[in-house]
């Protein structure tokens, strides 16, 4: 893959998920408004701990990106948009 | 003073305690400092007693002049700047108050032992009061535990003695506001001095999540018109083997695409044209690659710290990633 495929793939991706966070936990913004990088929990977009179950469900159906039902290994996944993708990337190239 | 390392060992391990002298207070009757802050203000202001937020002031192209945690608490609404007062003077600048940080991991227990148990529960940007014409809010810029302590300056020796002693099985450390910032910065945590002093707008440095965009305040309408022509270009997270630079042009083979805004070591936040304001991309910095990554740099210990759970004395049953180990 070249990197102009790959920055398509990511684009295609963060576009996704933006759209997915929106649809599914019902927020009243715009996709392109969650900034990639902004942490989804407490400060930046605020969500809670029952958004994050909602969120592991729909990346689950969406994805098949199953969350980890361990801390250690879930936390750092959903921290941001971009750290979503980073995991929804990499097991598609694992599959 | 402290080596900047050992202080940066404190706040990511332990915990720092510090007077955060670079933080402008102020204090005003709730009523008419929101009144007076409203048609300022980038940010919602609906907050619920002893809710506090983090606010953008902007000029009139959207480009963020003042960054404030803002909120009330019994009748009186607090600001606190990181950054000289600017425009903002009028909201009651309070001289007479030191804002002491506790930083950590561990910070929730240090503050449960100096001020009661109960401020252990203490939610994300909430507060309370120890003791009249005192303030603590949960507001850390370097992990999910740091508390910003506002106390009379004629006590303020006395408070910190009293923190630094219920903090004292954990070896504290006296930290400065440049150790804080530099946590900050790998945390991603906004700095106006930093990244904010570029020419940015708010949403090209990924604070979308801090603006009302129904508001009528300076800077929205720029916001709006930017936010319907399509972003262009966006803060973005790099990091490289060798030391990058304040400044530096990236590049994309023979193109241009941005340049470095902040450097700390071989991490950096760059702007970077879209489409590359990608992460997981390698470009060049001064003929040298450079990946862009995802924010924030660090897996932060604190979020593997439950304080229903653990403790300082118990810290090595806690489960860490690998990377923390």
């Amino acid at each position: 893959m070249n990197d102009e495929e790959r920055l398509a793939r990511r684009t295609a991706a963060v576009d996704e998920v933006q759209r997915l966070l929106v649809e599914h936990l019902l927020l009243e913004v715009e996709p392109h408004d969650l900034d990639p990088d902004a942490p989804l929990f407490g400060s930046g977009h605020g969500l809670d701990s029952i958004d994050a179950v909602e969120v592991a469900v729909a990346l689950e159906n969406r994805f098949g990106v199953r969350m980890h039902e361990s801390r250690v290994e879930s936390v750092p996944h959903l921290r941001t948009i971009n750290t979503i993708v980073d995991l929804v990337l990499a097991r598609q190239e694992l599959a | 003073m402290t080596a900047l390392q050992d202080q940066l060992d404190a706040i990511r391990h332990r915990v720092g305690i510090g007077v955060r002298e670079g933080l402008a207070l102020g204090r005003t009757d709730a009523t008419s400092g929101r009144a007076a802050l409203a048609p300022r203000s980038a940010t919602n202001l609906d907050l619920r007693e002893a809710q506090f937020r983090q606010g953008l002031v902007l000029d009139d192209g959207g480009r963020p002049t003042v960054d404030l945690l803002v909120g009330t608490f019994r009748g009186t609404m607090w600001t606190l700047l990181d950054d000289p007062r600017g425009d903002l003077a009028d909201l009651g600048t309070l001289e007479d108050h030191v804002v002491i940080g506790i930083d950590g991991p561990f910070a929730w227990e240090v503050l449960g032992a100096w001020a009661s148990p109960s401020a252990i529960g203490l939610p994300y940007l909430g507060a309370f009061a120890p003791r009249d014409d005192e303030l603590v809010i949960r507001a850390g810029r370097t992990g999910e535990y740091g508390y910003l302590v506002i106390v009379p300056a004629d006590r303020a020796e006395e408070t910190l003695a009293a923190v630094w002693a219920a903090a004292a099985p954990m070896d504290p450390v006296r930290t400065t506001d440049e150790a804080v910032a530099r946590c900050a910065f790998e945390n991603f945590v906004f700095e106006l001095g930093r990244e904010g002093a570029h020419g940015l707008d708010a949403l090209e440095l990924q604070l979308t999540w801090r603006l009302d965009l129904h508001a009528d305040a300076p800077g929205l309408d720029a916001i709006r018109a930017h936010r319907e022509a399509g972003l262009r270009r966006r803060l973005t997270a790099m990091e490289a083997e060798e030391p990058l630079v304040e400044g530096a042009e990236v590049r994309a083979g023979d193109r241009s695409i941005g340049r470095v805004l902040a450097a700390v070591g071989g991490r950096a936040l760059a702007v970077l044209d879209l489409p590359w304001a990608q992460s997981g991309m390698t470009f060049e910095v001064d003929g040298r690659p450079a990946t862009t990554r995802s924010a924030p740099f660090v897996t932060n210990r604190s979020l593997f710290v439950n304080p229903q759970r653990h403790s300082w004395a118990t810290r090595d049953e806690i489960e860490l990633p690998p990377d923390l180990a």
